[in-house]
């Protein structure tokens, strides 16, 4: 991880000329099959609660994304991205809100292919990306014996944007886009725990699982000024 | 395309795109069953902690259930009596064992008073009432990792506890519902790995049998069977077939076998065909120890409010902690082999007369002099329970895993002995398996 984040540092401060940077923010839409189950056993396992606690389904995300100066129709760049989706059920005297935060660093290749395609282009990222199921009863960190109880995933992450470019005046742009995200990951094996308060109840959990997550967003170029070469 | 006319289809096809996440969603359900197409007739078989939450769970799917319950009432290993003290005490299960559990939950959405118990424990050491003992006995708790199966008694005299720790010793295995003779060191630490709900106890304002009885028994009254043991099941055919003692028949699609495991190890019911001979070593290889509650009640509190190593009863506990009330009544929570002993003394006044011996020694003869009143609670020779809970006998190994997988898909197991992550000997641990069993049934 180290390497990774030093490599991209280098490939970002060597080409720091002509480039685009771009914040992003948006909708997200998680499907979890893990969180997913755990969340219904929770609801099958309470009828006593009256309000369900809601899937781990939609959220918010923000991006910052730095794409380097190219000829071609494809451009390489490197994006740190963060979403949040949040699940809440307000019952008496027992609120509980579940967040699964998702922190992504990543490289991307970016294809805009103008005499094509317009202003049309589509994204392809890889990256490491590190989750962190969090949970609070009655707006408290959740505390097992005073110790804040939360399940962390780690695990890789590829990506599919698609979007289009508008351009403002004054060289600003803006971009709507769609994007896709699969993320395999590895769990330290306590969303159970954390969610339905058992260990392996039903089945053991699984160490290895995966999320879908489907972004819609904006992303708006920061217009930046050229910089002078020295004489 | 015109320009214009481009970024107004842009536009379109973007809020098109901003409702179909949510659709998705509406797609997805918070109801882990919504597609189950089971209809039939399940059949709980007991109405303690698990039969009677399987019952609930049950009914808010709207499924047909009766549960089959051999002894007079509902509640199992929980019952309370209010008629001894100017609070209730309960008979059976009192403490909420961590609050971070399915119990917790229900306590909490329920206003139920609960508050934690920090009563202090003193030990009866050398002949001797001391705060403090030389040796850290509960260091045995963690042993290390590398222990063998052997017992909680073994382990400790390697450890360097002799013969005057032996009733502090006997006190923690009781805890576990055993005799440090027969409590494995090694797979009760296994076991107790996976314990999450918490390290503290906590004790109910009113009582631990009202939460249930109040919140769960109540919803489900009209679907219980009292005074009706099953002698025989038989899962031959498509239905499994009951039969109680008076020859009477019951069928059910699926049935819950939820009584104490001793129940199923003194074959108390007769499987048809028999269960596997797998099965059966399970059932054996997991212990469960007689158990006894006394309450003893004083006109002066002359105790302490824990009182560890008695050699008739080696747990003594003031009933009044957490209780609004002012009687003074101290419990005698005795397990394995005491329990046994004093079950040998034949009544209930032999019983009384000899742990008000032990107290006198203890406090100066204060016991006999203050006595008022006596309740004893012998789990062990109620027929349809013979104990007090499971534990983890040596060589339990997986027993519990095995003893708790269901059979043919028509017989599932349930009940506190086959809680498999760490919540045994616990009502929540009962609870767990409950909705367990019917989980299981439904996502068939």
């Amino acid at each position: 991880m180290k390497t990774l984040i030093t490599v991209v540092f280098l490939v970002f401060a060597s080409s720091s000329y002509s480039q685009e940077l771009r914040i992003g923010v948006g909708y997200s839409n998680l499907y979890s099959k893990q969180y997913d189950r755990l969340i219904q056993t929770y609801n099958v396992s309470r009828p006593f609660l009256q309000e369900k606690q809601p899937l781990l389904n939609t959220g918010i995300h923000s991006s910052l994304s730095y794409l380097f100066k190219s000829e071609k129709n494809l451009r390489s760049g490197i994006a740190i991205d963060y979403s949040l989706v949040n699940s809440k059920a307000e019952n008496q005297n027992l609120d509980l809100t579940l967040s699964f935060n998702m922190f992504e660093l990543g490289y991307l290749l970016q294809y805009n292919n103008e005499d094509k395609f317009g202003h049309f282009y589509s994204e392809f990222g890889i990256g490491a990306v590190l989750g962190i199921l969090n949970k609070k009863q009655d707006n408290e960190a959740y505390l097992i014996d005073d110790k804040v109880i939360r399940s962390l995933q780690i695990g890789a992450a590829v990506s599919l944007n698609i979007g289009y470019v508008f351009e403002l005046k004054d060289k600003l742009k803006v971009s709507p886009f769609i994007g896709f995200q699969y993320a395999p990951y590895f769990s330290e094996g306590q969303s159970e725990r954390v969610i339905n308060q058992t260990i392996n109840l039903i089945d053991e959990e699984e160490q290895y699982s995966s999320f879908f997550k489907f972004d819609l967003g904006l992303r708006v170029y920061l217009p930046r000024k050229k910089r002078e070469k020295k004489l | 395309m015109k320009r214009r006319v481009f970024i107004e289809k842009s536009i379109l096809a973007y809020l098109g795109l901003l409702i179909s996440p949510a659709l998705m969603a509406a797609c997805r359900k918070e109801d882990l069953l919504p597609d189950s197409t089971f209809s039939g007739k399940v059949i709980i078989i007991g109405a303690g902690a698990a039969g009677l939450y399987a019952g609930y769970i049950l009914k808010s799917r709207g499924i047909d259930f009766t549960i089959i319950e051999a002894s007079n009432r509902a509640g199992g290993r929980l019952d309370k009596k209010s008629d001894f003290a100017d609070y209730p005490i309960d008979l059976g299960a009192q403490w909420l064992h961590g609050r971070d559990s399915i119990l917790g939950d229900l306590a909490k959405s329920t206003g139920t008073n609960i508050s934690k118990d920090n009563s202090d424990e003193v030990y009866w050491f050398n002949k001797k009432i001391s705060s403090i003992i030389p040796k850290d006995v509960e260091a045995i708790l963690s042993p290390t990792d590398n222990v063998t199966d052997i017992s909680f008694l073994e382990y400790a005299e390697q450890q360097g506890l002799g013969s005057e720790y032996k009733y502090i010793v006997e006190q923690l295995a009781g805890d576990s519902g055993a005799d440090a003779s027969d409590l494995s060191i090694k797979w009760n630490a296994v076991e107790e790995e996976d314990w999450n709900s918490g390290d503290s106890d906590f004790k109910f304002e009113a009582s631990f049998f009202d939460l249930i009885d109040k919140n769960i028994t109540e919803e489900i009254k009209d679907s219980i069977l009292l005074n009706t043991p099953i002698t025989k099941i038989n899962y031959s055919g498509n239905r499994v077939l009951m039969t109680d003692n008076l020859g009477k028949s019951y069928t059910g699609d699926k049935v819950i076998v939820t009584v104490p495991i001793t129940i199923l190890q003194d074959k108390d019911i007769n499987f048809e065909p028999a269960l596997p001979q797998s099965k059966i070593e399970a059932f054996n290889k997991i212990g469960m120890g007689a158990g006894m509650k006394v309450f003893l009640k004083f006109s002066s509190k002359f105790y302490n409010e824990n009182i560890a190593g008695g050699e008739i009863c080696a747990a003594y506990a003031d009933e009044v902690v957490g209780k609004i009330g002012s009687d003074n009544v101290l419990l005698a929570f005795v397990m394995g082999r005491q329990a046994e002993h004093l079950t040998s003394l034949g009544s209930d006044e032999a019983i009384t007369n000899a742990l008000l011996a032990e107290l006198d020694s203890m406090y100066a003869g204060q016991a006999t002099s203050s006595f008022i009143d006596a309740h004893v609670e012998d789990w062990t020779t109620k027929p349809f329970i013979k104990g007090a809970y499971s534990y983890s006998k040596v060589g339990i190994g997986n027993a519990r895993s095995i003893a708790a997988k269901p059979i043919d898909n028509k017989l599932f197991f349930a009940g506190e002995a086959m809680n498999l992550n760490g919540h045994h000997q616990t009502v929540h641990g009962a609870i767990e398996t409950g909705y367990r069993a019917v989980i299981n049934i439904l996502t068939d």
